[in-house]
């Protein structure tokens, strides 16, 4: 049993409630029309090219295409992270490739081989949905992070002088920003790993069912996936602010971003 | 060789020049009083001795190791740093004093709870309970003389003490600045407060 296929003008038939959404909007003075219409014209364009591209993909399905896919996931999250977090590319773009490249990879891999349990851990139907879904979580978390820790320093630079001036070294005069950062990073996960299910449905397990897998599946399949996205995100944030830190500071132990 | 030497040192700050070939020796536990005009860079001539201004060129040699990246942290170990707008950690008082004692750098120190609540608390005119209180709640003037409680029992050899006594009345500054000046360290007072006139400091103005 698969899933009712949709015919490709038919989403155009939602365009009939963005016409009074639009006529609200104007009449208002709401000023959203512009950019709720180039969302919503980037989203099908990105989406379109993205199924061509991931059609081929899954028809080659070979462990470097695949990889290769990943990869890019994981520069264009490095990249979006560097840039909405205000970090430089030279400096930042690649400890931050692998501070959650890494811990992400480690994890889709092993939930593959263990939880489970493929005879082709690269196949690109789990590989890269799967991975999409933990880069995800984890670009969401990193920003969240990565802001938190650089910027609590910025704004109290004079506590943190302070605790340098009290003799801390650089790590244990940073640990309480640094701790902020890991907190406000996994707390909306938290958040949401505690009551998943009980408002809506998850995206993933929406999408099983309706590709018609049997819903104890689909659940199994959210607990894994609820587990891995919580744990890789907590990797996630300690490497790359471990990592990017490493260039944030000078040789006097001052923020030099 | 001085206790403490500023060569040659030249820092612009935003497109001025704060400090032009400016030096400046001091000798051990000599009491030296930075009262030179507001806008002079009394803070920033402090916070380069800590590494935290560095200036564009110049040399500042502490005890006769030269400032650089490497030794920023032997420097900051031998300073007590205490000033006007000091921010302590923030959480409970008793935890703060714990956590810095903790500092791998401080851990040789001995640190005892109860000398600073039954002796230091009093001496400074705190409240019993100030260590069970939240940083947060307390006033400018209580974090102020905590702080100063913390340089004192850090025991470093160099005391920087950067307008301490702004907001305290006529009696606890004297009271302060008594006890202070009875330790024989080298202190560096930046204040333009008259409880230190006639005290014996040496006076420095550029």
């Amino acid at each position: 049993m698969g899933v009712q296929e949709i015919p490709f003008y038919t989403p155009l038939y939602l365009l009939i409630f963005v016409v009074p959404m639009a006529i609200i909007n104007y009449k208002l003075g709401i000023g959203l029309n512009k950019r709720i219409i180039y969302a919503l014209f980037r989203m099908t364009i990105q989406l379109v090219l993205v199924g061509f591209f991931l059609q081929y993909i899954f028809l080659f399905n070979n462990l470097w295409v695949n990889s290769a896919y990943v990869i890019f996931m994981i520069g264009a999250a490095a990249l979006s992270t560097v840039k909405t977090c205000g970090l430089t590319i030279k400096n930042q773009f690649l400890p931050i490739v692998i501070g959650f490249g890494f811990p992400n990879l480690v994890m889709i891999l092993f939930i593959n081989q263990f939880v489970i349990g493929l005879s082709n851990i690269f196949d690109a139907q789990y590989y890269i949905p799967l991975m999409g879904m933990l880069l995800g979580n984890s670009l969401s978390g990193n920003i969240i992070g990565i802001n938190t820790f650089y910027s609590g320093l910025k704004q109290n630079e004079r506590e943190y002088q302070y605790r340098l001036a009290l003799s801390g070294n650089q790590w244990e005069s940073t640990l309480p920003w640094y701790k902020e950062a890991i907190t406000g990073c996994m707390n909306p996960i938290i958040a949401s790993t505690e009551t998943i299910g009980l408002v809506s449905l998850p995206g993933m397990m929406t999408g099983q069912i309706l590709g018609g897998s049997m819903p104890m599946t689909a659940i199994f399949y959210q607990i894994v996936i609820m587990g891995a996205i919580l744990i890789s995100r907590y990797f996630g944030i300690h490497f790359s602010i471990l990592l990017t830190r490493k260039k944030a500071f000078d040789d006097y132990d001052r923020l030099s971003l | 060789m001085a206790y403490l030497e500023f060569s040659n040192i030249q820092l612009n700050y935003q497109q001025q020049t704060i400090f032009s070939d400016f030096n400046l020796k001091i000798e051990r536990n000599e009491k030296t009083l930075f009262c030179a005009p507001s806008g002079r860079g009394k803070t920033s001539l402090v916070k380069m001795l800590l590494g935290f201004v560095v200036p564009d060129r110049g040399e500042i040699l502490v005890d006769g190791i030269t400032l650089t990246g490497e030794t920023v942290n032997q420097i900051r170990s031998k300073i007590s740093y205490v000033s006007q707008d000091t921010d302590i950690p923030k959480g409970i008082v008793r935890d703060v004093f714990e956590g810095v004692f903790k500092f791998e750098a401080n851990r040789h120190l001995s640190y005892n709870p109860d000398i600073l609540k039954n002796y230091w608390l009093d001496v400074m005119s705190l409240p019993k309970d100030t260590l069970e209180k939240n940083v947060e709640t307390l006033s400018g003037g209580e974090r102020q003389r905590l702080a100063l409680i913390l340089g004192i029992l850090l025991d470093r050899e160099i005391w920087i003490l950067d307008e301490i006594t702004t907001g305290l009345d006529l009696e606890l500054k004297t009271k302060m600045v008594d006890l202070i000046l009875g330790y024989d360290k080298t202190i560096l007072v930046v204040s333009h407060d008259d409880v230190y006139q006639n005290r014996g400091l040496r006076e420095v103005i550029w």
